[in-house]
């Protein structure tokens, strides 16, 4: 069939919403005519794009293999532990005990490996490296990463020997596909993550303190002291946060919320409680603007909302109707006036 | 009904089935689908350690989006924000109200479209959804997704062939009630 003649169901949803360039609508309106077969074709797809459209709630795009390979994962582990306590609300803590057992085998290994052999030497190595611009790229093994500005990875051609390993320099955001065979592991300074599939980021600039946040599954965040081999690690599960503060051996949970971590990666702001002026602050920041406030108590209002990619003016309108307030623009500056918030917390 | 889950090949074969459309159910209390999916996956949980003791009078069915549904409104319950909170109650009712009639009679042909959609791969599913539900154009999508428009654009149309093929079956009647209402 000849490729420009080829009349197929996304030219005729374009035609069908009126998207369709003059000289396509042509083309398509003469293919129509030819034949009944065809404006029966057109109808189909009609009936099918109104029929999909009265789904409620619509459909959602879930990774359901993903989801039961954790919930598959988590009754295994149940069952070993039966007896044990109650079922029920436990997901995270009984995954925590179970992850934590196999941690403290595999992380002897690991150590062990690491300070030895870290990449052979005769491995095929690669590198991505981003300058001024946040890039995006596949692993071979189809996992994704996306490197903030000034950061590289480097990572063999191909994975081998039952182990995926990568090494970090600056901050990158990874998605891990799942291979309950083969552990990913993120390498930066003498401090790394080991994953089997999950989405997490990694901010290990030299000299810093490093920091992972999980947004699924489960990473195991480990520090090896280069002088001694003894390792140390904590387990981190989805939503949680840790940090390896510079020159120690010992990562940690890091319980402080910050609303902005990966707005570099998906232009998100997830506050939670978070006082206006500090909302403020980083609004300025990340969408270089003015914004003032019309008195110090509005400043006090905690807000608990989550924003991605919305812009400025939205977002301050969400605000300004949470509180209660005035919200004026002049010049590219804003002003939110009105009264403060009476603290539903105390 | 829940008596058939002695394996973990049963189990398996529930959640599969279930587990997006219970999702897309939560999401519509939650509008959230990270905690969603939480939800739906404690839900999935307690099923299967209770799985011998359950009693289940319903449909599994009716239970699962019975205890999706309690455990959405639970999460509910914690919000405090005023604001925040009356939207969600206006989602929570309209909700509720809907999921009576739903337990009552669901469409064979809805079941039928989101088993469709459903099946789509997983790239080319949020590609549809998207462009169907979040009323997105390609080029949103595309930088949304870090890919090309054109591989949306084929995205789309391999989407769109699929699922006239699924409903190939229902499609002449809806015709046939088109045409009927057109005229």
């Amino acid at each position: 069939m000849n490729q420009t003649n080829h009349i197929d169901e996304q030219l005729l949803l374009q035609y069908l919403l009126g998207n369709s360039e003059v000289e396509q609508r042509q083309r398509i309106e003469e293919w129509l005519n030819k034949s009944e077969a065809h404006r029966k074709q057109l109808d189909r797809l009609e009936v099918l794009w109104l029929e999909t459209g009265k789904l409620d709630p619509p459909p959602v795009a879930v990774d359901t293999v993903a989801a039961w390979l954790r919930v598959s994962d988590y009754i295994d582990a149940a069952r070993q532990e039966r007896g044990k306590g109650s079922p029920g609300r436990l997901v995270r803590k009984q995954t925590f005990q179970w992850v934590s057992g196999i941690a403290a085998v595999l992380l002897i290994a690991l150590g062990t490996w690491w300070l030895t052999n870290k990449f052979s030497s005769q491995d095929q190595m690669q590198v991505v490296a981003s300058m001024e611009e946040v890039v995006r790229d596949t692993l071979p093994d189809g996992s994704t990463v996306t490197l903030n500005k000034n950061s590289s990875l480097t990572f063999p051609e191909s994975f081998e020997d039952g182990k995926r390993e990568v090494a970090l320099h600056g901050e990158a955001f990874f998605e891990v596909a799942p291979d309950p065979n083969m552990h990913f592991i993120v390498q930066a300074g003498h401090a790394g993550i080991q994953v089997l599939g999950t989405a997490f980021n990694v901010r290990a600039y030299p000299g810093r303190d490093m920091e992972v946040s999980v947004l699924s599954g489960e990473v195991i965040f480990f520090s090896i002291d280069p002088q001694t081999g003894d390792s140390a690690s904590v387990i981190l599960t989805k939503g949680m946060k840790g940090v390896l503060t510079a020159g120690s051996n010992q990562p940690e949970i890091d319980s402080r919320h910050i609303p902005d971590d990966l707005f570099w990666l998906n232009q998100t702001l997830q506050f939670r409680q978070t006082p206006l002026t500090e909302v403020i602050r980083l609004l300025e920041n990340r969408y270089h603007t003015t914004i003032l406030l019309s008195s110090e108590q509005i400043g006090g209002c905690r807000l608990t909302a989550t924003f991605t990619g919305e812009p400025i003016e939205l977002i301050l309108r969400v605000i300004a109707d949470t509180f209660t307030l005035n919200l004026a623009e002049e010049n590219g500056t804003y002003l939110l006036a009105g009264n403060g918030c009476v603290d539903e917390n105390r | 009904m829940v008596a058939e889950i002695r394996t973990k090949e049963d189990f398996e074969q529930l959640f599969t089935t279930w587990y997006s459309q219970l999702c897309s159910y939560a999401n519509g209390f939650l509008n959230d689908l990270d905690a969603s999916e939480e939800i739906v996956q404690e839900v999935m949980i307690k099923i299967w350690t209770n799985r011998e003791t359950l009693e289940i009078n319903t449909s599994i069915r009716s239970y699962l989006f019975r205890a999706v549904r309690n455990g959405c409104l639970n999460v509910l319950k914690h919000i405090n924000i005023r604001e925040e909170y009356k939207s969600f109650r206006e989602r929570e009712d309209s909700s509720l109200q809907r999921s009576h009639e739903e337990e009552v009679m669901i469409s064979e042909l809805e079941k039928k479209i989101r088993r469709a959609i459903d099946q789509l791969p997983l790239e080319r599913r949020k590609v549809f959804i998207m462009s169907r539900y979040d009323g997105l154009t390609y080029r949103q999508i595309a930088d949304k997704l870090g890919i090309s428009v054109k591989t949306v654009e084929s995205q789309m149309g391999k989407a769109l062939k699929f699922l006239r093929e699924e409903l190939t079956d229902y499609l002449p009647f809806l015709l046939l009630l088109f045409n009927f209402m057109d005229n």
